[in-house]
């Protein structure tokens, strides 16, 4: 077992999930530059994959346009659905009634889903999935602007980073506008390009200013609280969640690592990554493929080690028994378990 | 202030050591002097890189990119070509891409990106550092099978192509020296080769297997001994052929269209006093490229070469895009531009064949031109271009409220270029313009009417034969 301790605290890698793949039913399945996560009841995963980024004809066959991967955490790909249905698909998130909500950075748009159809692979056809969508792009107060990371309040109300216009706006589900603060630059309350977005039990805003290589933290009404990982700790923070006890988990985008910190601002841990073993997408097409066994199962390989590390972290998210799953740009997802037993004994 | 003349000639330096240049840029370099802007082209490393956290957070893709396809690689090449601020570096690249050509068709696409980041890095450098990194680079042993060449087995494909297109050229080398050579080379091969189905990423290197290597006495072009791969290269640049090689090679890219290689046994340069000059640069300079590259810039047989080239695929739809503004930002129209040059017969990363790109007047056949002629035509007539927009507030500030269509004419010319055209194009551009009477910028109609006219005036002269030329 791996495990990573800081501050008293410690988390044990538990596995990983996917690979990089067109293919995604039952156990075959993967994503393809996965960027965002949403937990749905039962430790159901919605997986938000960008794609290859250009429809090719042949990037059609082989499913590399972007959609979304449903699956349990212990790696039952149940399929997939919304193939090609977004552009630039950024954020992921799941409104009281159970649907999916998607922003996409290229249409200025924030669309919604049904959680509950799936299409067989490679099939690419919108089967009704998408139920609507609202947005207009702008800069005035209620467009939106390369729109990233969206989560919805206790309230059923979304808050959505509207990157491109360096702020954060609220709205109603229905697309109504409701509130708006921040801008441009790099003070209290100012962003540069930001991205993810969570919101803690507490109800307390949390948003990656990824430009300003910082986390923000905010009331619900947008009041500045204080800043984490401004000490030169993060490298253009990608996205944030925050587990049961306060802690703040930080896809460390330019770092390649999630980082951990105590709720104020405290380095506890860093993650890099410790997916070296097979996970069951990528154990079941080697032993499919007999050619790919020689070197996939060479472990030992330093070169092996050395892919469980993250690519780009872009999402992560806590269940709410404080797993934390990171998306990781070579194509899987890697998931801790918070060790709230842990004791540290010192050495004799 | 620079005179058109001044402006001409940087724009024509931009055109060849670049990919063209905005209007501002151009007068910007005019005012700096055109000795000044050589040092600044041959100085990439003073420059700003690209911003790569912005381009790879919005298109991920490009830094994992897939296996077997360039369309990733493309999409970032171009973007360094528009937005970089070391334009020389991107075309030394794509020179180096041209003589040592290696292709996605049989080399995962990983590969081919890296070898053009190591010419981005060494491509200005030593040809002899070059050469090593070329025959150390996984990329080019995949290509060219040295992976398959033991020394008890010996597979000769990298070093004939070393020899006959890489440095010497065919009839200075014998069957012997080529089988020599790839002696000296067993063993070079590659390490650390993963499944990218599985772990998205591929740590590729060089590997010098000792024990396959053939240690064996080895006679290679006069001299003997125990040769390794590299000694064979120290052989190789002392070679007045290499220096000719090399030198027709850069006349070619830089100055003026050449015959195509394999022709260059038979056919004499056009210029042979111009080949001579740069020969004569890369033994002064032992072999330096970048210092070879200053002398050729600052002589007059490269000044007077405006418009000599026919414009690769990766010219038009850079410099094009160059001209009009957009895209800029990540997007999903970086593929399109790389998808627009294959159309035209160059899928950057994806040479046709060991050889390269066959060149000039070979870039041109009647599909190639009707599809160059329409696509930079309907980029001029775009809606949603700033480069276009702002070459228009120039034509609109620089005249009074009317001109004539020999005036508008003339402006387009100018901004577009400066681009020289037979007197006929300029007859019929003119005409066109006149069929609707003079040009006012008076009212905002005015102006709106005006604007597309001149819009569609310069998607005509896109369509000239003479912007086909570099």
């Amino acid at each position: 077992m791996r495990i990573t301790h800081g501050g008293g605290k410690a988390w044990n890698f538990s596995h990983s999930l996917g690979r990089p793949t067109g293919e995604h039913n039952g156990t075959t399945g993967g994503f393809m530059n996965p960027v965002s996560i949403a937990v749905a009841d039962e430790n159901n995963l919605f997986v938000l994959n960008r794609g290859w980024g250009t429809l090719l004809i042949a990037d059609r066959a082989h499913d590399a346009g972007c959609r979304i991967g449903k699956m349990t955490i212990d790696e039952y790909h149940f399929g997939d659905f919304a193939r090609g249905e977004f552009v630039w698909p950024v954020g992921l998130a799941i409104s009281a009634d159970g649907n999916l909500y998607v922003s996409d950075e290229a249409d200025h748009k924030i669309a919604w889903l049904s959680p509950d159809k799936i299409v067989p692979f490679p099939e690419n056809i919108p089967t009704g999935e998408r139920l609507g969508e609202w947005g207009t792009h702008g800069c005035a107060e209620g467009q939106i602007n390369a729109p990233a990371g969206i989560e919805f309040d206790q309230r059923d109300d979304l808050y959505v980073v509207d990157s491109g216009n360096n702020r954060v706006q609220k709205f109603t589900k229905h697309g109504d506008f409701l509130m708006t603060w921040g801008t441009a630059g790099t003070g209290d309350g100012e962003f540069d390009r930001p991205w993810g977005i969570t919101i803690d039990l507490e109800g307390f805003i949390y948003v990656a200013d990824w430009g300003n290589d910082r986390i923000q933290k905010f009331t619900p009404i947008g009041e500045f609280v204080m800043c984490i990982g401004d000490g030169y700790e993060l490298d253009h923070p990608a996205d944030v969640a925050v587990d049961s006890e306060g802690d703040v988990y930080v896809a460390d985008w330019g770092n390649k690592r999630v980082q951990i910190f105590e709720s104020d601002g405290n380095v506890l841990a860093s993650l890099s990554g410790d997916a070296s073993e097979l996970s069951k997408a990528q154990e079941y097409v080697i032993t499919r493929d007999n050619a790919k066994q020689s070197f996939a199962m060479n472990t030992n390989h330093p070169a092996v080690t050395n892919m469980g590390r993250f690519g780009r972290v872009t999402g992560i998210e806590v269940t709410t028994d404080d797993r934390i799953i990171a998306t990781d740009s070579r194509g899987r997802l890697q998931v801790y378990d918070k060790d709230k037993q842990f004791v540290l004994i010192p050495p004799p | 202030m620079p005179n058109q003349d001044d402006i001409a000639l940087i724009a024509h330096l931009m055109r060849r050591a670049g990919f063209g240049a905005s209007r501002a840029e151009l007068e910007t370099f005019a005012d700096r002097g055109y000795e000044w802007t050589v040092e600044w082209l041959l100085d990439p490393e003073a420059q700003p890189d690209i911003d790569e956290y912005q381009l790879y957070r919005y298109m991920p893709m490009l830094e994992y990119p897939q296996v077997g396809y360039s369309a990733h690689g493309q999409a970032e090449w171009f973007y360094r070509m528009v937005n970089g601020q070391r334009p020389l570096q991107e075309k030394i690249a794509l020179f180096w891409h041209q003589v040592f050509a290696t292709a996605t068709q049989k080399v995962w696409a990983h590969g081919v990106i890296a070898q053009v980041n190591m010419f981005r890095e060494k491509g200005l450098g030593s040809l002899r550092d070059l050469l090593v990194a070329v025959a150390q680079d996984p990329a080019m042993i995949k290509w060219l099978d040295n992976q398959e060449s033991h020394k008890r087995s010996v597979n000769e494909n990298w070093g004939r192509e070393l020899l006959e297109l890489f440095s010497l050229g065919v009839g200075n080398y014998t069957e012997t020296d080529v089988y020599e050579c790839a002696r000296a080379f067993t063993g070079w091969t590659t390490g650390g080769d993963l499944n990218s189905l599985i772990y998205a990423s591929i740590n590729w290197s060089f590997k010098y297997d000792a024990a396959d290597h053939d240690r064996g006495d080895k006679i290679f072009l006069g001299h003997s001994g125990n040769l390794d791969g590299d000694e064979i290269i120290d052989i190789i640049v002392q070679q007045p052929a290499c220096h000719s090689f090399i030198a027709r090679h850069l006349y070619n890219f830089f100055v003026a269209d050449e015959p195509q290689v394999p022709a260059w046994q038979i056919e004499e340069p056009r210029d042979p006093e111009g080949v001579r000059f740069l020969m004569g640069k890369l033994v002064e300079f032992d072999l330096e490229i970048r210092p070879v590259l200053r002398s050729l810039f600052n002589t007059s047989f490269f000044q007077d070469s405006m418009y000599q080239k026919v414009k690769s695929p990766a010219e038009v739809v850079a410099g094009t895009t160059k001209i009009i503004g957009t895209p800029t930002k990540p997007s999903q129209e970086w593929f399109d531009l790389g998808k627009t040059a294959t159309i035209f017969g160059q899928d950057l990363l994806n040479p046709p064949t060991v050889e390269g790109w066959h060149t000039g007047y070979e870039w041109i056949n009647s599909g190639a031109l009707v599809s160059r002629v329409n696509y930079t035509a309907n980029q001029f007539r775009r809606s949603n271009t700033p480069g276009i927009d702002r070459l228009i507030d120039r034509i609109v500030s620089s005249s009074s409220s009317a001109m004539s269509p020999e005036q508008l004419v003339e402006k387009c010319l100018d901004l577009m270029g400066p681009l020289p055209v037979r007197k006929q194009t300029k007859r019929e551009l003119v005409d066109h313009v006149s069929s609707q009477g003079n040009v006012s910028w008076a009212t905002p109609g005015d102006h709106a009417r005006s604007s597309q006219r001149t819009r569609d005036l310069m998607a005509l002269i896109a369509g000239t034969r003479e912007y086909q030329f570099n």
